[in-house]
């Protein structure tokens, strides 16, 4: 059994909690993740702080919810955000495909004119 | 009245010739833009030395995105009626001004080429026609509207929808929903009667192997398409 008192245990998960948030802010602060992308992530790893810090908060959310096993609250949680940061992936994919879809038109209709002109100025110089 | 034919290409080293050629005889009133779609064979080269009308997409975007572009080039350069036409060599030329004539008489705004109304010429296999019957029972009861050939990409359509479509144009399975598209904004779609030839060179982009996953993602992007779409009233 997880034992929720213990305090190795919530030591480590501290540690954890604060890793991550750490590293959060490492990459927004040297802009490898833009502040938008990010809300969802700081959000996540506050949250895993605040149980790290006070796990009587997941065994009361446990006992309200009715999770069997405090430990499967927090998976819960964990699962949720994940769906959560794997569905607004896919929206900020979906985004940038139709800017690069557009990109690559107006690209595609600029070379045609750089070659018609191209063309044009060669029959002058002839 | 200024016309383009959009002719999307995608790998026709083998017919590309022949279709210019022959859109040239048979409807040299309309101007043509090939769209080549980063094609892997010769066709970029063959585009190149008969100094055909062509522009060239940097990447693959797919038959939707690469006739987007054509439609964007049909709108800046104030083309009034802008006709798609494959370019494996499946759509005559003969029909083109058959299939301009509703629209430029301004009885619809996008006119389909269709196979299935005389049923002449090549019909496709059992198990396409299959697959085009159920799409256009999809369209029918999500729309109302009963399109026959609703795969066809042998079609004309007017200024407004060059600009719509300009803007909006799906990706993947461009040609069943645009005309969802068109009918849930409000424009009017016809069918025109057409003879069709078998494919003369390259692969259709909807291969045996891979349509029924094609149908039920189509099916699955009309049914979005309609729920995400407020229908605009008709003209």
């Amino acid at each position: 059994m997880f034992q929720w008192h213990d305090s190795d245990l919530q030591i480590l998960l501290i540690l954890g909690a604060f890793a991550l948030f750490g590293m959060i802010v490492y990459l927004i602060k040297h802009k490898k993740i833009e502040v938008k992308y990010s809300i969802i992530w700081l959000a996540f790893s506050a949250t895993m702080i605040l149980f790290a810090l006070f796990p009587y908060l997941v065994l009361v959310l446990g006992d309200i919810s009715g999770v069997a096993n405090p430990v499967n609250f927090i998976f819960m949680t964990l699962f949720a955000f994940s769906l959560l940061i794997m569905l607004s992936l896919s929206a900020v994919i979906s985004g940038f495909s139709t800017k690069i879809k557009r990109l690559a038109q107006a690209n595609a209709l600029l070379e045609k004119r750089v070659r018609e002109l191209e063309k044009k100025f060669e029959n002058k110089g002839e | 009245m200024k016309i383009l034919v959009i002719i999307p290409c995608y790998n026709e080293q083998e017919s590309i010739e022949r279709v210019v050629a022959n859109l040239k005889e048979h409807a040299p009133f309309a101007d043509y833009l090939i769209v080549n779609d980063c094609s892997r064979d010769n066709t970029e080269n063959i585009l190149r030395a008969n100094g055909m009308n062509y522009i060239n997409n940097p990447i693959n975007l797919g038959i939707g995105g690469g006739v987007q572009a054509g439609y964007l080039y049909a709108k800046q350069n104030g083309y009034d009626i802008a006709v798609q036409m494959d370019g494996d060599g499946q759509h005559d030329p003969r029909y083109l001004a058959k299939v301009c004539q509703p629209v430029i008489d301004g009885e619809i705004d996008m006119a389909i080429g269709s196979r299935f109304i005389e049923k002449e010429g090549f019909q496709s296999s059992f198990m396409r026609r299959l697959g085009i019957n159920i799409i256009s029972l999809l369209i029918k009861i999500l729309t109302g509207k009963k399109v026959y050939d609703v795969t066809s990409g042998y079609r004309a359509c007017d200024r407004e929808l060059i600009e719509f479509f300009a803007d909006n144009y799906a990706d993947d399975y461009p040609e069943p929903e645009a005309i969802m598209a068109c009918v849930l904004n409000g424009y009017r779609v016809g069918e025109v009667p057409v003879i069709m030839e078998e494919r003369q060179g390259g692969v259709s982009s909807i291969r045996s192997l891979k349509s029924a996953y094609y149908m039920i993602k189509v099916c699955l992007a009309l049914v979005v398409d309609r729920i995400s779409t407020k229908r605009k009233a008709g003209k």
